[in-house]
């Protein structure tokens, strides 16, 4: 099968006409859907080649979205990067093979016809870079992307499954932001370090996140962090977090200290 | 990256003073042939004690590729005077930001240089990895996307139908700027395209479309840089040595700038107009 994308002016015309169609996506109206693209020259048929992945669509939505992430990267990790930067794709997906999902995904956004959440959900309206990490499909081969290590070869997905493991809207948004995950050397750097203090007892929440990119923020800007290696960024934002949290470093453990 | 007024230690750069009558400065070219971006720096650097850091590998010439949109960021190094850097184009997409730097490459302790500001003397000076010694030119570069037309107008504008509006309506946030015509204006618009008054047609609809759009770029504080349609004007300024920048300003009025980049559309309009009568006579 190859992968379908729908047209400049297709998309346009959704996005644009939204508040007239909106009813067809609260009713889930895939029989309106498939006649509106069924029209000539809605839909453009791409050379790459796509397999259908097996999406996980069960009701809490912590445990899916780990899994499709690696569901959606598997099937499309043939991808190059800049195909994956555009929102026909994406949109084409979105409205395409991948309805269902869409529908799934956006259930209670549809049901209180959050319009808002919806459109960025469908459509690039964060400008070209956040919307990546915002789109409910694009998100998923960008965290995919951004997480996968093949220096690993047993386990490629174990970032992934980290960062995946909970509050993952917010986390994508917020840690790949920054200009600096951009390179995945850093990226895989912080996320190595945040797996080990959650190995050693801690909890991480979100904001453990920002206080790293905080910190490389401010480091960023009297040295270039895209000379370091992987294992010196953890390093470095190991110590920062301890100080930063409080957390003491006994031998290979962690402790808290009492304020 | 931004680049930083001030550093925790001295950085030999044309726009400060840190060090005097010693230069640093970086010639870089970037074209795009069969697939890949090329890009070749040529490092001048007029400093012996920085050559000779250069020269043990205790600090190397760097060049830092960013490229937002497709989250590509890299630094690439050497010990040589030039660099030649292969990236496939289909890494990159949109705006790319080239930066080029002296680096350290390990810490540097105990530094000196003769031609240090006067400021620094008796300073114990250190270096960590990674701190910049030096600073030179820095450029933009855009890749316009391959199903792009390039310099051709029509293609970053998209005329198309809207549903509910009774008013013609113009949204920029997006690589295309795309106009919603009313149902009826847009199957007129439609059906223009052999029409004896296609000029006329297209300058209804674009001309004010295009000044809404220029209106915008002066508010919008570079929010919209990013965006195709934004990237194609900009090159069409720059070539006809304009300003994009300037549109909005008392240099350039958004209705100038929309007859320029169209190519006096009144005129051709009413050449259009004025044939119409004389075959109706």
């Amino acid at each position: 099968m190859k992968l379908k994308f729908i047209s400049d002016e297709t998309l346009m015309d959704l996005r644009g006409n939204y508040d007239s169609y909106k009813e067809h996506y609260y009713n889930e109206d895939h029989e309106w859907f498939d006649n509106y693209l069924k029209e000539e020259g809605k839909v453009l048929e791409s050379n790459i080649s796509f397999e259908m992945p097996a999406l996980n669509m069960e009701a809490d939505y912590a445990a899916s979205d780990k899994e499709n992430v690696k569901a959606i990267y598997e099937a499309l990790k043939h991808l190059t990067v800049n195909q994956a930067t555009q929102e026909r794709l994406w949109a084409g997906l979105a409205h395409l093979q991948l309805r269902e999902f869409t529908f799934y995904r956006l259930k209670k956004d549809l049901e209180n016809k959050n319009d808002k959440r919806i459109n960025t959900a469908l459509f690039f309206k964060n400008g070209n870079k956040r919307s990546l990490f915002v789109h409910i499909l694009a998100r998923l081969w960008w965290v995919g992307y951004m997480t996968y290590d093949e220096s690993n070869k047993q386990d490629p997905y174990w970032l992934t499954n980290f960062f995946c493991s909970k509050d993952f809207s917010a986390r994508s948004v917020i840690f790949f932001s920054s200009n600096f995950t951009s390179n995945r050397t850093i990226t895989k750097g912080i996320l190595k370090c945040l797996v080990g203090l959650e190995e050693n007892g801690i909890e991480i929440k979100r904001d453990h996140f920002v206080q790293a990119n905080k910190y490389l923020n401010i480091v960023g800007g009297a040295m270039i962090l895209d000379m370091l290696t992987e294992e010196e960024v953890e390093d470095m934002v190991k110590k920062y977090l301890l100080k930063y949290f409080g957390y003491q470093l006994d031998g290979d453990k962690v402790h808290f200290v009492n304020h | 990256m931004k680049i930083n007024v001030s550093y925790p230690y001295p950085v030999l750069y044309m726009n400060n003073d840190d060090y005097k009558q010693t230069s640093f400065s970086t010639k870089i070219d970037v074209k795009e042939e069969f697939g890949e971006v090329k890009i070749e720096a040529h490092f001048y650097l007029d400093n012996l004690e920085i050559k000779r850091l250069i020269e043990n590998r205790s600090c190397v010439y760097l060049i830092h590729v960013e490229c937002s949109q497709t989250s590509y960021r890299k630094a690439f190094e050497t010990h040589q005077e030039r660099l030649e850097i292969s990236i496939p184009t289909y890494q990159l997409r949109g705006k790319i930001v080239l930066h080029s730097f002296v680096i350290a490459k390990e810490a540097i302790h105990n530094y000196t240089n003769e031609y240090l500001n006067d400021w620094y003397k008796g300073i114990p000076l250190t270096f960590e990895k990674g701190n910049i010694l030096a600073i030179g030119e820095a450029i933009e570069t855009t890749l316009i996307d391959d199903h792009t037309e390039f310099l051709n107008l029509p293609s970053i504008v998209t005329v198309t139908k809207s549903l509910k509006n009774d008013y013609m309506d113009v949204d920029i946030h997006s690589n295309n700027i795309t106009i919603y015509l009313p149902e009826y204006e847009y199957h007129q618009y439609a059906m223009s395209a052999h029409s004896p008054l296609k000029n006329t047609i297209l300058a209804a609809v674009i001309v004010p479309a295009l000044v809404y759009v220029f209106s915008k770029i002066s508010e919008a504080n570079g929010d919209l840089e990013e965006y195709t349609w934004y990237q194609v004007l900009d090159k069409i300024f720059q070539e006809n040595n304009y300003r994009l920048e300037d549109v909005g300003t008392d240099v350039l009025s958004p209705l100038k700038a929309a007859q320029l980049v169209l190519r006096k559309p009144l005129k051709a309009s009413f050449e259009e107009i004025e044939k119409l009568h004389r075959t109706e006579d």
